[in-house]
């Protein structure tokens, strides 16, 4: 039991995790209910040990710890009385008043309390086990809310605040760019799974901030901060206008103070600072480093343009810190023209003189969607500079045209795609001319991809001739089956055999296999000695005497895999 | 007159014709018995002269004298230095005239040439030329295969030829007819006139001999200028009649089961050997073309498209008044021949 026990300035033991608090400076004056606190630990055991506080703090002269448990067992063997013991001595070096306690078990809930026992001081912290039946629930059975014991917590404000509009721009027309079109609402917007924030609420949990800054403050405490806030607004709950806004500890201590301007539930800058006022632009999505968001509509380019909020100073996400403005678009024409360029690059650099007046370059791409991959970037300037005179400009060298590139490419590729296509109905045609003049054996051959089709009388003269059966494949009507065997009604009467896995019905067939004959003096009218045909495959044919073989266009088209195909038309295939 | 003696005379005629008769048989056997000696000798001088006797074995020889027919029963045929083994049931010789080397009447008969086809093919390198032509899908010009395919594994042929020539009328008639069980029957007959009795030198072994070392061994121009001579005495002899004929006995009846499995032909179809009216037409166009008259060519055409619907007989013979003289054929289309031959076809 030596892993359940941590000691200060003894982390040695394994899979126990003690978390005491300190509860001297714990508040006082409140109206407190009975919450219960993890002390420790253990993955092994599957034990959890929480003890129980009060409103004058949890070190007593009696204490309750509850042992919260995956597996009943627990309780029927020494395991309960070894963690006691271990747990007693962390405690008593935190708190010597302690004279008794009092031990509850309980599998799920306290309400199922399975476990129940006393221990104390004068008799060496041995467990004394008591009748279950005089068990009652050690706490109400619900999840401990700790924001109904702080009386004195900040006043929530946000089911007061003001609720603002939506922000939307005012978009008439709304275009797919590779599928994706701007969110009509909050709830599209989108977390990567990478960006990490903790959602804090008020009090009364109407409206929350998106808590991302966490360094220096420990997880605990904004596990169980709330928020306060003070003049912001509030949209779809999500702090959003400008104000105040606290980040307070359990404890009533302020972790964090913002003021300035809030926009979907981000802070994103001082009051000061006029480009951190981006409330009433929609906000697209956000990944681990920053959010996008969509600046400006043209509808009739059919572009969106994003810019991005980093979060590089301090604790804000500013718009001025991700100096990139990206135009979506599937329109690749645009990059095809001086002129056009000329005209995006001169509204994004007000776009940028809009929001971030006082930056002076800045980078810019095109995408032909929302994702940021390498196959979707149509144009690229990594530098555009303002000099001195305040006019922008960027150097050529600083320019990637990936759209004309890949117009070029998609014209290459549209060429040899029309080359190939043009092979290959011309490959068709060649074999169209060439089947008018076949027979049947031929077409047969051709669409069946049989070697050739073999005259029946021909298999049985080799077989005679070598004494040996004679492989072939043959056309055959089949009339009348008999287990594995059956009888071939047409060119001729004989048996073919071994045909259970391939023929189930009569019916019309090519027949792979081998001609054996039976009696070489038993000659039918025509000279055909008693012979049979040993099956190995068979292809059963659509029409009598595969006739559809003789559509010579359909045959070619299937042979080709080209449904457009029709023969003697040279012009479809420009 | 006493009737003792009357009786006694009877009886005594009586056994007196009797005994004549029996003279008479003795005499008889006595001559069959010389005849089919004599005729065995002649044979064997015969095969002795050309120096066959190694070649060909027979089992018996007999003669009528009556008829006046030589048979050889049993006769089997072994080339030299060949495995292959010619098996015929009888040669029957009726006739054979022959005044100073020029046959005027040679009659004889041949029953059941056997011809083991399976044998020939096995013979016949199986795994070259009769095996290619019996796997390709269609009916060769290689006979062998084309009867194999057709399941004549065994064969026995029969064969009739009748040769005359009348000296004075410087006549000759040939007639021929082979036929053979379950295939069919073929007959030519041809009647030349003005054929100079010189033409007949070929039957000359001696001349045959000669001819053969001076065409292929050692270029003699004497014996060309003979051969040469023997031509034109063939160019100057005149054709008066000629007939081939054959019946079918079961030969096209294969021919055609083979040809419908190859064309893939269900009833209802076009039959693969059915000479429609427009093939018909395009045929007779094409003799037409060759030189024949339109009833010449008709007359052919129809009783080829009758006899590849209800396969029976065809043949084609001259319809001529007068000799025609072979020279003018020389060089002539087909069509032309018929024409001047006034060829009919008939079934």
């Amino acid at each position: 039991m030596e892993n359940y026990l941590i000691k200060r300035n003894n982390l040695m033991f394994l899979n126990i995790k003690v978390i005491l608090f300190v509860f001297s400076v714990f508040l006082s004056n409140q109206a407190f209910s009975v919450e219960l606190y993890q002390i420790a630990h253990s993955k092994k055991l599957g034990v959890e040990a929480l003890i129980e506080q009060k409103n004058d703090g949890w070190c007593n002269k009696q204490i309750k710890i509850h042992f919260k448990t995956q597996k009943e067992s627990f309780f029927q063997d020494d395991s309960a009385q070894n963690l006691v013991g271990k747990l007693i001595g962390i405690i008593l070096s935190e708190c010597p008043t302690v004279k008794e306690a009092e031990i509850g078990g309980y599998v799920t809930s306290p309400s199922n309390t399975i476990y129940r026992a006393t221990a104390a001081l004068s008799d060496n912290w041995t467990l004394h086990q008591q009748p279950i039946e005089s068990v009652k629930p050690l706490v109400a059975d619900k999840k401990p809310d700790l924001f109904n014991n702080f009386s004195n917590a900040a006043e929530p404000m946000a089911a007061e605040v003001e609720k603002m509009q939506r922000p939307q721009l005012n978009i008439v027309n709304s275009f797919a760019v590779d599928g994706w079109r701007p969110p009509l609402t909050n709830d599209l917007f989108v977390l990567d799974l990478n960006a990490k924030e903790k959602r804090i609420y008020t009090l009364d949990k109407s409206c929350s901030f998106r808590f991302t800054r966490t360094y220096r403050i420990k997880e605990e405490d904004t596990n169980t901060a709330y928020l306060s806030i003070e003049g912001v607004s509030c949209l779809d709950g999500y702090i959003h206008g400008d104000g105040s806004v606290k980040v307070l500890r359990v404890d009533g201590r302020m972790l964090r103070e913002y003021k300035g301007f809030f926009s979907h539930g981000y802070f994103t800058g001082a009051k000061h600072l006029k480009e951190a006022r981006v409330w009433d632009m929609p906000f697209i999505k956000r990944d681990s480093k920053k959010i996008t968001l969509l600046l400006d509509v043209d509808e009739a380019q059919k572009i969106y343009y994003v810019g991005y909020l980093g979060g590089i100073s301090g604790e804000a996400w500013s718009i001025c810190a991700e100096t990139k403005i990206t135009a979506l678009t599937e329109n690749n024409q645009l990059f095809m023209h001086a002129g056009k360029i000329k005209g995006i690059v001169d509204h994004i650099t007000q776009l940028n003189e809009k929001y971030c007046p006082r930056v002076t370059s800045f980078a810019f791409d095109a995408r032909r969607g929302i994702s940021e991959t390498k196959n979707n970037k149509l144009f690229s300037i990594s530098y555009i500079q303002k000099n001195r005179s305040g006019k922008w400009s960027y150097r050529p060298r600083y320019t990637k045209n990936f759209a004309l590139k890949r117009i070029q490419e998609e014209k290459m590729l549209a060429e040899k795609k029309k080359r190939e296509k043009k092979r290959l109905w011309q490959r068709a045609q060649n074999d169209y001319d060439r089947l008018k003049t076949a027979d049947f054996g031929q077409k047969l051959s051709y669409l069946y991809e049989i070697r050739k089709l073999d005259n029946p009388i021909n298999l049985t003269a080799i077989s005679v001739l070598t004494d040996n059966p004679s492989k072939g494949t043959i056309l055959v009507a089949i009339d009348d089956i008999d287990g594995d065997s059956a009888i071939v009604d047409w060119p001729y009467e004989f048996v073919v055999n071994d045909i259970s896995e391939f023929v189930t019905e009569e019916g019309w067939y090519i027949l792979k296999g081998e001609m054996e004959v039976v009696d070489i003096k038993e000659l039918d009218d025509f000279g055909v000695p008693k012979s049979e045909f040993i099956v190995e495959t068979a292809v059963q044919c659509i029409q009598e005497r595969c006739n559809e073989i003789n559509d010579i266009e359909a045959i070619v088209k299937k042979k080709h895999s080209l449904p457009d195909w029709e023969a003697n038309n040279i012009t479809s295939q420009e | 007159m006493d009737l003792s003696n009357a009786n006694g005379w009877l009886k005594n005629k009586k056994n007196i014709y009797s005994a004549a008769g029996i003279v008479g048989l003795i005499f008889l056997s006595g001559i069959w018995w010389y005849t089919q000696s004599r005729a065995e000798d002649e044979v064997r001088n015969f095969f002795d002269e050309y120096e066959q006797l190694d070649s060909v074995s027979y089992k018996k020889v007999s003669y009528n004298p009556l008829s006046g027919t030589l048979t050889l029963s049993n006769i089997e045929i072994e080339p030299n230095k060949s495995d292959f083994l010619l098996a015929i049931d009888s040669l029957e010789i009726h006739d054979v005239e022959f005044d100073d080397n020029i046959p005027e009447h040679i009659s004889f008969s041949i029953e059941g040439i056997q011809l083991d086809v399976l044998e020939l093919a096995n013979n016949f390198n199986i795994n070259q030329s009769t095996l290619r032509y019996i796997t390709t899908e269609r009916l060769s010009d290689n006979t062998l295969a084309t009867l194999f395919l057709l399941g004549y594994y065994n064969l026995p042929v029969n064969l009739d030829v009748d040769i005359s020539y009348d000296q004075d009328d410087e006549e000759f008639e040939w007639n021929f007819s082979a036929n053979a069980d379950e295939l069919g029957e073929l007959s030519f007959s041809y009647n030349v006139v003005n054929l100079k009795r010189k033409f007949f030198k070929i039957f000359d072994s001696e001349w045959m001999g000669g001819m053969s070392v001076a065409m292929f061994m050692n270029f003699n121009p004497s014996r060309i200028s003979e051969l040469e001579k023997i031509i034109k005495t063939v160019k100057k002899s005149k054709l008066a009649y000629f007939k081939a004929e054959y019946n079918d006995l079961g030969l096209f009846e294969r021919v055609k089961h083979f040809t419908e499995i190859e064309h893939n032909y269900v009833k209802g179809d076009t039959h693969p050997f059915e000479l429609t009216e427009d093939k018909k037409r395009y045929q007779i166009k094409q003799l037409k073309r060759n030189g024949a008259s339109i009833e010449t060519a008709e007359s052919i055409i129809n009783a080829q498209a009758n006899f590849l619907v209800d396969i029976d007989s065809i043949s084609i013979e001259t319809n001529i008044d007068e000799p025609f003289s072979l020279r003018k054929l020389e060089g002539k289309e087909n069509g032309r021949i018929m024409k001047l031959l006034r060829i009919e076809g008939n079934n």
